[in-house]
């Protein structure tokens, strides 16, 4: 009777492991899409932002300056490059985080006269400054990304 | 009749009893996993369908072989909004085989070129996605879930 007892103990311990296993297997897989998606969501913000902040740059005009905080912690190994593209006229961002790859680009409303490029990495900082400069020879206004 | 044979027979009746249980399970187990093979599958492409959709809608690469053929795509699109938009599925079951099509709605408008590139390589995302599930076997365009061969068909179209 007592052996008895304790193989329906045993079953129901096993039924319990099954569900915890299948409970533990729906977390991680949703856990790892989720925090893809999190990294995904915070650069396409970020470009959004830069966007922007290059706009407003460029319509204010000479002196005017912006400083922008990247939305990640960058661990070793990881960077982020900004890079304002004038052949296309769009902020072009690449990163890599947390062993990943990722690249988002967004088309600007306003004309770039001059690339401008800035790398972020591990201990570099994590922010930069957009800055409008009044270029005196051409008669415009340059937007430029510098540390 | 002595205490300890009632014991051992009543032993027996409850094997019968667990014998009967079980072989009622192994009956009714197996047809019911081949007729849920089908809907299983179609969550996992309605799946695959709209996370294909949010990712290019979103429009930033994740440089992986996961996200390859979708880049592709985001390559068309560059730095504008995709508008891509999953609008349902279609599944014809004939025995064995199962025909899968996706359809899905864009706002984008592509060259006849471009369009079958694009409905390849989301083809080729939803076959990936897939293929990363337990149970699913991929070979070549096909797909292979309890017995079943799947195909998967991408029809992309306007957005109305």
């Amino acid at each position: 009777m007592r052996g008895q007892i304790s193989l329906d103990f045993l079953f129901a311990v096993t039924l319990m492991a099954l569900l915890t296993l299948n409970l533990v297997y729906i977390g991680t897989s949703q856990r790892t899409g989720a925090e893809a998606f999190d990294v995904t969501t915070k650069l396409k913000v970020f470009s959004i932002d830069v966007r922007d902040s290059v706009t407003k740059v460029y319509s204010i005009g000479s002196g005017f300056e912006v400083k922008k905080e990247i939305p990640f912690e960058l661990k070793n190994g990881d960077y982020v490059i900004v890079r304002l593209n004038n052949a296309t006229d769009s902020v072009q961002i690449a990163a890599q985080i947390g062993g990943k790859e990722y690249y988002v680009e967004q088309k600007l409303q306003v004309p770039l006269y001059k690339e401008s490029v800035i790398l972020l990495q591990a201990g570099s900082g994590t922010s930069f400054w957009i800055r409008g400069i009044y270029n005196e020879t051409e008669g415009r206004v340059d937007v430029v990304l510098s540390p | 009749m002595s205490s300890s044979r009632r014991r051992a027979q009543t032993a027996v009746e409850a094997m019968f009893i667990i014998a009967v249980i079980l072989t009622g399970v192994a009956l009714i187990v197996p047809s019911y996993l081949r007729s849920s093979t089908v809907s299983t599958m179609d969550v996992y492409v309605r799946d695959a369908a709209s996370s294909a959709c949010d990712y290019l809608n979103e429009g930033v690469f994740v440089i992986d072989s996961m996200h390859q053929p979708l880049n592709v795509v985001l390559t068309y699109t560059n730095g504008s909004y995709a508008f891509f938009s999953f609008k349902g599925i279609n599944v014809v079951e004939n025995g064995g085989e199962v025909g899968v099509t996706v359809y899905i709605g864009t706002g984008v408008s592509f060259t006849p070129t471009q369009l079958s590139v694009v409905e390849d390589k989301i083809k080729e995302y939803i076959l990936r996605y897939i293929s990363s599930r337990p149970n699913v076997r991929r070979e070549g365009d096909y797909l292979y879930m309890g017995g079943k061969r799947f195909t998967i068909t991408v029809n992309v179209g306007d957005n109305l």
